[in-house]
């Protein structure tokens, strides 16, 4: 649907993409994940026409687009302020691409109804944006640029203008909307739990090149390098050195303990290498009593934060975190000596 | 706590007496005088006060401080546009200063700086006459008539639109150009849908306000065209410099009717600044 | 194309700008035939000059002590507890709109002449003037000021730590208000150190502010006119480019 080839923009002598390629299929939700300043903004902006790229191609629907203004390339933007026009109500600016396009009178109230119930906003159609809700905007920014039935759309931060509760509501709304609709989602964002809850797939971004492509769960638990590991959610790196490689898992040993690891994507391990194993803090085990496969560890500190407590421990020289279950954590004081264990990422979770 | 907010009151009373003393007592003043000759109430004075050449003083000024106020409006606009287009962060400064300066600027000084630019031995007539080899009095022109006038007006009214617009202008977000773009929409349908509709409010209270400016213009418009042009400002002061014999209630009375069309115009202006507010804030609620 | 209609506009409006004071200085120089700066030589050696520009500052000074002490605590009072109020003195702001200069001086002349406040023929009602003139720009400036600074907060913090009302606005209010009163100052002086009409009328000539002895001086030495007209220029813009500083520097606070 959209193909994005040696993408580049440069703003002077400051390279702000570099060498950007992405496909993205027919009704996929891909999401360009990565911190302010990593270029992906920029990429968004370009795919919709409203910079120019320094080099590189993009394609929509395999006709070339890279240099047709922003109003011929019919594509669906969200802009992160929504950019409603003040002096039109929620429904005008919804019936503004129709009538752009010249449809009917009768077509355009017809479908700009439809979208109003669409996004639950029926009862606002009159409102000028400046009395609707962030969310309500929101919305009505979504169902402005769905109205000309657009192959693509585009999220440019679409949630982060608004407060913690309403953003929860409006990521599965959102998903919804694109599911029903089945239209073609590129999202940007800088909020990684947005983006593995919403995507078919992610692109981790990092100074102007992408770190990494693949799954939600793909990047959580295989992430390919020590920035992706740490811009996505918290993780403990531990090192270990690699004692014996098969075609699709490593054997490593941990502080003495053997454990079969799988094998990282984008690199390569052999038999002797010293490699940082990433383990995510809920992919810590904690027992009382030494298990196989343990090693022991010291308890430092505990904080309860609701279903989850988060236990930090030293084992050795390493500071290990581990999310338990709050309750099933009633055992675990403060200095106690358990024994830890790590529960390797599994193939079936990185397909 | 009752006793108190009435003590708190008195905070306004400083500022409430000022305004009574130096403004209404002397506006009242004048509608009373107005309607008097002195011993008993007439209405003769806005009798005379409405015919002949004050009529047509009115008359002139009316259509000079129109014909000043669209050009500053057009012009002012024109001059707003380019500055927000800009890049050049240190140029818009400087001209957002330039353009302060240069809309106080009036009275004699300004005339004379016309006279030495435009008038018949000022450089730019030189520096024509040298170039074209042709002298701009030979052309019509002449700066004390009204064209003159108008020219010299420019000089303030259009830096005085480019201060009352710049807020308004700033206030259009580059995003909505580029949601109109994105939308399919070209850069008319942009102007035309989302700016102009923006706008207007404040482009009809900066006309207001330009129009009220040339309309009270005294200094500058008599050291310009002197007693060539007749305009009310000139003939108020006529009436109290004794050109004419004094005739108070006269002044009075044609300074009421100034007055009611400044108070006209200042109302329009005030209006247009409360419906331009919201939207500077991104939108007002009608429903 | 975009891109030259903005240079063409900005190039025609600087020249706009620059064409009459660029005659007005050139005329100083050559208008004696020959290029002197003798006007300037003269203007600075003569006396009566300097005392209109000391008549001028007291005037402006006086203006802009009254503005402040008149204005300034209705204002932020308004602001605080009474918006209506404070509406009602915003739209009073702009009765010197309405009321142009020769208007002003005709009523003061003809108001203020006999007893109890017999004022017209001194320069007495002059501050007044000043600061009726000047009051839709100071308004604005102190609004301005008071929408950005979130002085409401800063109030409540104050009196929720016990400081009385009045305690509040001298130590905490009036402090973050100054380039508020500095910005709308400014504005309230350039009103009075370039008003000519109302001075004229009201003084009868008696008191000679700068904008008065300029009049005098063209009549007379029409050379050391311009320059003193010059020289009113180059203080205006002085004052303006102040203003902008005050201004910038309330930004950076605040960011």
């Amino acid at each position: 649907m959209l193909s994005v080839t040696n993408l580049s923009k440069h703003f002077g002598t400051h390279t702000a993409v570099s060498d950007f390629s992405l496909d993205v299929g027919e009704s996929e939700f891909v999401t360009l994940l990565g911190p302010s300043g990593s270029g992906k903004t920029t990429v968004l902006r370009m795919i919709a026409g409203l910079l120019e790229p320094s080099a590189g191609q993009i394609h929509i629907a395999s006709q070339d687009v890279t240099s047709l203004p922003p109003q011929h390339r019919n594509i669906g933007l969200v802009f992160q302020s929504y950019a409603l026009f003040p002096n039109m109500t929620a429904w005008d600016n919804i019936a503004f691409p129709l009538r752009i396009r010249r449809w009917r009178a009768e077509a355009i109230r017809k479908r700009v109804d439809s979208l109003l119930e669409l996004v639950g906003l029926s009862h606002r159609a009159r409102f000028h944006p400046d009395s609707l809700s962030g969310g309500e905007r929101q919305r009505t920014a979504l169902a402005r640029a769905l109205a000309f039935h657009p192959p693509l759309l585009l999220l440019d931060e679409p949630l982060s203008a608004l407060d913690a509760k309403v953003r929860q509501g409006l990521r599965s709304f959102l998903k919804d909307v694109q599911r029903t609709t089945g239209v073609t989602t590129l999202m940007v964002t800088h909020d990684q739990e947005e983006a593995l809850e919403l995507s078919d797939r992610v692109v981790v971004m990092n100074a102007g090149r992408i770190e990494q492509v693949g799954t939600p769960a793909d990047i959580y638990y295989r992430p390919a390098s020590t920035f992706t590991a740490h811009f996505i959610g918290r993780v403990n790196a531990l090192q270990a050195t690699v004692r014996a490689v098969s075609s699709d898992s490593v054997v490593v040993d941990w502080n003495g303990v053997l454990m079969e690891w799988p094998h990282p994507v984008n690199q390569s391990w052999s038999a002797g290498d010293t490699v940082t194993l990433f383990a995510r803090p809920e992919s810590v085990q904690v027992s009382p009593t030494q298990n196989p496969g343990q090693i022991p560890a010291r308890v430092t500190h505990l904080s309860f934060s609701g279903a989850l407590t988060n236990v930090h421990l030293r084992a050795g020289d390493t500071e290990i975190v581990a999310d338990i279950l709050s309750s099933q954590a009633g055992w675990l004081t403060n200095g106690a000596e358990v024994y830890v264990n790590m529960i390797p990422p599994k193939r079936a979770e990185s397909q | 706590m009752k006793s108190k907010s009435m003590l708190s009151l008195s905070i306004f009373i400083p500022i409430f007496a000022f305004v009574a003393l130096f403004a209404i007592y002397p506006a009242i003043g004048m509608v009373i005088g107005s309607f008097s000759n002195g011993s008993h109430a007439t209405l003769a004075n806005y009798k005379s006060a409405l015919q002949g050449q004050y009529l047509s003083a009115f008359a002139t000024t009316s259509l000079l401080s129109l014909e000043g106020a669209l050009i500053g409006i057009v012009g002012g606009g024109l001059v707003t546009w380019a500055l927000t287009r800009s890049r050049l962060t240190w140029l818009q400064s400087t001209l957002t200063a330039v353009s302060s300066v240069m809309a106080n600027f009036a009275g004699l000084p300004l005339a004379v700086a016309f006279m030495a630019t435009l008038g018949t031995s000022g450089f730019v007539t030189i520096v024509f006459e040298f170039l074209f080899g042709k002298n701009l009095t030979d052309l019509g022109f002449n700066l004390a008539s009204a064209t003159g006038l108008m020219i010299v007006y420019a000089t303030f009214l259009v830096p005085l639109a480019v201060i009352l617009l710049l807020p308004a202008v700033h206030s259009i977000r580059s995003e909505w150009e580029e949601a109109v773009y994105t939308l399919g929409g070209s850069i008319w349908r942009y102007i035309r849908a989302v700016v102009l509709p923006i706008l207007t409010p404040s482009l009809v209270g900066t006309f207001a306000l330009l129009f009220a400016n040339a309309f009270s213009s005294y200094v500058t418009a008599y050291a310009i065209a002197g007693g060539s042009i007749n305009l009310i400002p000139i003939q108020i002061g006529y009436l109290i410099d004794g050109n004419v014999t004094m005739n108070l209630g006269l002044g009075d009375a044609l300074a009421m009717l100034e007055m009611v069309v400044l108070g006209l115009a200042v109302v329009v202006f005030l209006a247009m600044q409360r419906i331009a507010g919201p939207n500077k804030r991104g939108g007002e609620g009608r429903a | 194309m975009h891109k030259w209609f903005v240079r063409i506009i900005l190039t025609l409006f600087i020249l706009q700008m620059a064409l009459p004071v660029f005659g007005l200085v050139l005329f100083t120089f050559e208008g004696g035939g020959n290029f002197s700066v003798s006007p300037y030589t003269q203007l600075f050696t003569d006396s009566a000059f300097w005392s209109a520009c000391l008549q001028s500052l007291v005037i402006s000074v006086l203006s802009v002590a009254l503005a402040i002490v008149l204005i300034t605590p209705a204002i932020w009072y308004g602001y605080m507890y009474y918006p209506q109020i404070l509406r009602v003195i915003e739209g009073f702001s702009f009765i010197s709109f309405v009321i142009p200069a020769v208007v002003l001086g005709l009523a003061y002349v003809q108001f203020f002449s006999g007893p109890p406040l017999a004022l017209a023929g001194t320069p007495a009602l002059l501050p007044f003037a000043f600061t009726l003139l000047g009051m839709p720009y100071y308004v604005q400036a102190i609004l301005n000021r008071l929408r950005l600074m979130d002085a409401k907060t800063y109030h409540d913090a104050a009196r929720s730590l016990g400081s009385s009302a009045w305690r509040s606005l001298l130590q905490i209010q009036a402090p973050l208000l100054r380039t508020g009163i500095v910005n709308g100052s400014i504005l309230v002086f350039s009103m009075g150190a370039g008003e000519f009409t109302i001075t004229d009328l009201t003084t009868g000539g008696s008191y000679t502010t700068l904008p008065v002895y300029i009049q005098v001086a063209f009549g007379n030495t029409p050379l050391e006119g311009s320059a003193m007209a010059v020289f009113s220029i180059v203080i205006s813009a002085l004052l303006v480019f102040l203003a902008m500083g005050a201004f910038g520097r309330k930004r950076r606070e605040y960011q």
